[in-house]
This record gives structure tokens, C-alpha cells and sequence, in this order.
């Protein structure tokens, strides 16, 4: 079990929509990875809802179409059902949390950051317009990071002394 | 006046397809169709590459059964090559397909299916889905992404990730196994037979609400098509085809799989991008066949293994001679994860599992390949011609979908004539028709190569094309 999961979302053959997953090799160098597993996907499908219920905070990193300028968005996400018809492949980050509250009972403390995509044509690279956002993101998740770690082992602490 | 009722695309499946009804005066089904309309590209764009990119290249028209994919164009290869691989390759692959099948299996029962069968075809459409299940069944909807995950682990052991894995190659595969692999994958196989045994003692209990379903879904005589092995058993990695006929009689038996043009043909519809392929020794269209789960247990003496073979029998129970409704898709994708975990847990205690020779190398020795495969939906022919220097001239794909084409057809006819009225239009009785294609568990992506998005829309025509009415989710 990881304290924290950070997950990448997008389809890095799609230009900016790699994002995500460059993001995340980017944020795995020097990590701590026997407190954070890195996944990166294509989609939110509902199986990911386990490994969230086995995690204390969770970061997505996804690239929006709706946003402009190279502003790095961040949201904190609460679990909520969806509302429309649901793809069985596919869900929004806050479905997810929804699904992962109600098959294991727990949802991690969840934050998605997502930065501007402007190019999403067959191409196996992030546009040029990207580059800056997207590295402002790596040092924004890294920071959340941290504290999200020093946090989960402040907890432990007060958990072992109480034992 | 007469009228049209288009489903336009069909949810809850693989791609984009849409279904016309079309009624007479009287408001009686007077035809039906099942229109996949997307185009394939896959043939035509592989051809100038090397014939060892295949299995990469052609793993991609899918995300659901890419290694169904990479199987039989890695066959085909082997092929060309002019190999025969290493033991412990062909039983690495061999777990590795059946990981897929539960995989795929459990995502077409549990995520596509089981909204229907729990909730039932005429609850409201905004809760059929997973999350309507979950607040239902909560042990079911657990129990599904957690026999989704468990195959998508394994593939993912096996090959480094769970979509789109490059481990099985040309000669073989790419890596051995490791103890530590073997023992984790082991450990997989004790839950995932226990919630498979618990599903099916769920979905026997609820057969008996769709009594009507299993009547009129797709239940009809075709002949049943798929791969065996020596001795008449349940197949999914190699072995001969067979074909038996509505009444059980096994008319055609250990035939080659690489002529298979021999004996299957294809024809054009020009309503449907999608061709559709039947037993060329009866002709078009009396040469109507099935494949997949339901058609492999139709034809097979055996599965092999000790509580597959137990269910087995049960099937067989549910038809006189074959099981003709495809309704039993359902029930026949339940006994195919058994038999994947239990054939698992017995391929991994084999001796030579762990063998590090498990690719065999050599230049092109011959100029065509044909590689077949049991995929998660049925079966599946890579054909490849090269070039002198191994690059692809020509590639022909016949995809387990596409066999199913012509039963879907006349399955989607049956339904919306014992379902649809055409004076009025409900969304349950609308759901029936899409439910017959989803038992099949059709992949259009597949069977045309291309990839889509599902909204629904539903439109009745009058005969001179005026929308009457129209209905969006």
C-alpha cells in the first residue's frame, strides 16, 4: 500500500494530450516511490477506484480543452456521482472518488491539476505553448508532494506513539 | 403510413453502431439492421512495414483485446518466420490470452450487461450502468472491477503494462517468467474463482425473470464455429476448426486454420461497413454461423478443467442438442473464466514454466502467414503476404465480431419483432434490441479498426424520411 497515487491521464500518441503522462515521468524522478505510485492511463476506468481506496491523498494530472492561457489549474476533488449516462470506460476523477467511497469506503484526499492543451493531433510531443505550464505543474504537484508526505508521516508518528 | 425507428449508435458497446427498425403500415416489424458505421483502415495502412512491427501495429486497433491482437498476428509471424516457438513461449502466451478473456469477459458482463440483468430492461436508462448496479449490488459491482483488475494484473505482470503490452513478439515472447510472477499470479487464482463461483450463483438465480429474453434473443438455428484442440476440447490458443451444425452435428472437424478461405467467405451489405462473413459450403446467407463463448461450448466435447467441465454440463442442459439463444452469451462468459483461472493456475505448475528460452530467432523463410486465435469474442484470422526484404504487401483481418455479423443482423429482426410496436416507443423495448447486440459483446473498434464515442439517439421516421420523433441520452 502507498500513502499517496498520483495518476496521469491523457493519450500521449495525441500531442498535449500526453501531458499527464510527461508530467508524471517528470515528477517520478527523485520520488519516493515506496510512498507514491505513479500510474498512467488513457482513462479513468472504474478499476482504478481500488487503488484510490488504498491511498491517503491522490493527485490527477490531466491537460483541459476548456481553459485558456498557460495557467496551471488546481482543484480539490469530492467524490460525486455522475450525472449524465456513464461510459464503462471512462469516468471524471470525481465519479471515480464516488465509486471508490462507495464499493471500499474510503476516499483518499484528491487534487487535479491540469494545465492547457492547445494541439491534439497524431503526434508523440507536448506543443511548445505546453512546455512552460507543464513545468510550473511538475513544481506545483511536487510541492503538494511533499506536503502530502510529511503530513501522511506526521500522522503515522501520532499513530505509532498512540499504540 | 410506414415509419423507421433508428438507434443511433447502440450503447453499451465497442464502437459505433446504430440499428433501423423498420415498420409496415400496421406498425409491424417489417425489417430490421444493424449498421456498423465506422470504417476500418488497419489492412490498408500496414502495408510497407516490416512484418515484425505486425504485432505492435495491429494491437492497437483495440484497447479491450489488444493481446487477442497481438496473438494472432504474432502467429502469423511465427509464420513467416517459418518457427515453431519455444514450450514455455506458447504457454506464456497461452496465460497470458486468458488473462485477457477474463478481462474482457468481466468487463462485458459486469460493466455492460449486468445493469440489465439486475435492474432489468425497462428500469430507467440513467441507472444502467455500474454506478446503478453499485447501489443495487454492491458485492456484484465490487466483484466486477475486481475480476477486471485481477485479468488487467496479470497481463500487466506478465507484459509491463495492462493495454497494449509489446511482450509477445515474433518467435515467441520477449521475456521469461519470474518465480516471483508465477507466485503472484498464483495467488491471483483462489479469489478470482471464488467471486466467479459467487457471480454465477447470483446469475442463476436471476435467469428465471427473462424467460421471454432467452426465447426471443438471437434464438435461432446457425451453425457454431471455433477453434479445438486434438481431442474435440476447449481451445483458445492453437488447434483445428470446427463446425457443428443447429442440431449438434459436427459437419466439418479439424480443418486447417490457415485455409480457412477455403471454407469462409465474405460478403458486402451496403448498409453496413462491416462484412459479413459465412461457411462458404452453404453459401451466402444459409452459411450463417456464431462464434465466441456461446459457439465454443456448443462445439466442444470438453473444457478440460475440473469445475469448468462441471458447468459445462449445466450448460449443455439449457439447450435439446446446442444452446441456440444468445442470451446464454452471458452464462457461457462465466464458465470461460473458470476455465481461464483454473487453466492458469495449471499452465503455471507446468516444469518448464520458467524456462529462459522462450524466443526463437530466425530470418523471413516464407512470404505469407496466417495466424489464428480464440479472442475474448471469437475467432480471429491475421493473414499477411511480405515482400522479399519482410515488409507487409498485403494484410487480410477477419475479426470475431465480423463473423457474428449475420447472426446479430437476424437477432436485432427477432427482437424488434417480438419487442417493437411501432405505435408506441419505449425506451424498455428499445433497450431489448440494443441488449441482443451487447450479449454477443460485439467490438466494432475491432471488427472495423477504428475507435468512437457512444451517445444514444433514436429516431422515428415517417416513410418519407420526416423525423416524427426523436429521443437523445
Amino acid at each position: 500500500m502507498h500513502d499517496i497515487v498520483v495518476i496521469g491521464c491523457g493519450n500521449p500518441l495525441r500531442g498535449d494530450d500526453g501531458a499527464g503522462w510527461y508530467a508524471v515521468d517528470e515528477i517520478e524522478k527523485n520520488s519516493d516511490i515506496d510512498k507514491i505510485r505513479f500510474l498512467k492511463c488513457r482513462e479513468l476506468g472504474p478499476e482504478l477506484s481500488e487503488s484510490l481506496s488504498r491511498s491517503r491523498h491522490a493527485l490527477f494530472i490531466d491537460v483541459s480543452v476548456k481553459e485558456e492561457g498557460g495557467v496551471v489549474r488546481e482543484e480539490k476533488l469530492l467524490p460525486s456521482p455522475p450525472v449524465t449516462a456513464v461510459d464503462a470506460h471512462s469516468l471524471e476523477p470525481e465519479s471515480l472518488l464516488s465509486l471508490s467511497e462507495a464499493l471500499y469506503g474510503h476516499v483518499p484526499g484528491s487534487i487535479l491539476l491540469s494545465v492547457p492543451g492547445k494541439s491534439f493531433g497524431y503526434e508523440e510531443r507536448i506543443s511548445d505553448d505546453l512546455a512552460g505550464p507543464l513545468k510550473k505543474l511538475v513544481e506545483r504537484a511536487r510541492s503538494i508532494l511533499d506536503e502530502w508526505i510529511i503530513e501522511t508521516d506526521r500522522e503515522r508518528l501520532i499513530s505509532n506513539v498512540a499504540d | 403510413m410506414s415509419k423507421q425507428i433508428i438507434i443511433d449508435p447502440v450503447t453499451r458497446i465497442e464502437g459505433h453502431g446504430k440499428i433501423t427498425i423498420q415498420l409496415d403500415e400496421d406498425g409491424s416489424v417489417k425489417d430490421a439492421f444493424f449498421h456498423v458505421t465506422q470504417i476500418r483502415g488497419f489492412e490498408k495502412f500496414c502495408e510497407g512495414r516490416p512484418f515484425y512491427e505486425m504485432p505492435s501495429l495491429m494491437a492497437r486497433i483495440c484497447g479491450i483485446c489488444p493481446v487477442s491482437h497481438l496473438i494472432a498476428s504474432a502467429k502469423a509471424c511465427d509464420a513467416i518466420l517459418g518457427v515453431v516457438i519455444p514450450p514455455a513461449a506458447e504457454k506464456l502466451r497461452r496465460i497470458m490470452n486468458l488473462a485477457q478473456i477474463i478481462e474482457s469477459h468481466a468487463l462485458s458482463f459486469f460493466y455492460l450487461a449486468s445493469p440489465d440483468l439486475l435492474l432489468g430492461m425497462d428500469s430507467d436508462p440513467a441507472s444502467r450502468n455500474i454506478f446503478g448496479v453499485l447501489k443495487n449490488n454492491p458485492t456484484l459491482a465490487r466483484d466486477g472491477v475486481r475480476m477486471r483488475q485481477m485479468g488487467q494484473q496479470v497481463v500487466e505482470w506478465l507484459g509491463g503494462k495492462r493495454i497494449h503490452p509489446s511482450w509477445i513478439v515474433p518467435g515467441g515472447v520477449n521475456e521469461p517468467l519470474t518465480v516471483e510472477k508465477r507466485d503472484q499470479i498464483l495467488s491471483a487464482v483462489p479469489e478470482g474463482l471464488f467471486i466467479v463461483e459467487r457471480t454465477l450463483e447470483w446469475f442463476r438465480g436471476i435467469l428465471g425473470k427473462f424467460g421471454r429474453e432467452i426465447q426471443e434473443f438471437a434464438n435461432f438455428p446457425t451453425l457454431y464455429v471455433g477453434l479445438v484442440d486434438s481431442d474435440g476440447g476447449l481451445e483458445h490458443y492453437d488447434g483445428k476448426i470446427r463446425v457443428m451444425d443447429a442440431s449438434g452435428n459436427i459437419i466439418s472437424d479439424m480443418l486447417e486454420p490457415g485455409s480457412y478461405d477455403d471454407y469462409i467467405g465474405e460478403a458486402v451489405e451496403p448498409f453496413s461497413f462491416l462484412k459479413f462473413p459465412y461457411y462458404k459450403p452453404m453459401g451466402y446467407e444459409d452459411g450463417i454461423y456464431r462464434v465466441g463463448p456461446l459457439a465454443r461450448l456448443n462445439i466442444v466435447n470438453r473444457c478440460g478443467t475440473k469445475r469448468a467441465d462441471e458447468m459445462l454440463q449445466e450448460y449443455k442442459e439449457l439447450g435439446r442438442e446446442v444452446v441456440q439463444s444468445s442470451f446464454h452469451y452471458h452464462f457461457a462468459r462465466l464458465i470461460e473464466i473458470v476455465f481461464a483461472f483454473e487453466k492458469i493456475k495449471e499452465l503455471l505448475g507446468e516444469d518448464d514454466i520458467l524456462d529462459t528460452r522462450v524466443r526463437a530467432h530466425a530470418e523471413p523463410n516464407n512470404l505469407e502467414g496466417i495466424g489464428v486465435s480464440e479472442a475474448p469474442r471469437g475467432t480471429l484470422i491475421h493473414h499477411y503476404k511480405v515482400d522479399g526484404n519482410g515488409l507487409v504487401t498485403w494484410a487480410n483481418l477477419i475479426i470475431a465480431t465480423g463473423h457474428n455479423n449475420l447472426a446479430m443482423n437476424r437477432g436485432v429482426l427477432q427482437v424488434a419483432r417480438a419487442f417493437v410496436h411501432g405505435k408506441q416507443m419505449t425506451d424498455g423495448m428499445l433497450n431489448r434490441v440494443e441488449a441482443v447486440i451487447r450479449a454477443y459483446d460485439p467490438c466494432l473498434s475491432c471488427s472495423t479498426h477504428a475507435v468512437g464515442q457512444m451517445p444514444l439517439r433514436i429516431q422515428l421516421r415517417s416513410s418519407a424520411g420526416e423525423i416524427v420523433d426523436e429521443v437523445v441520452r
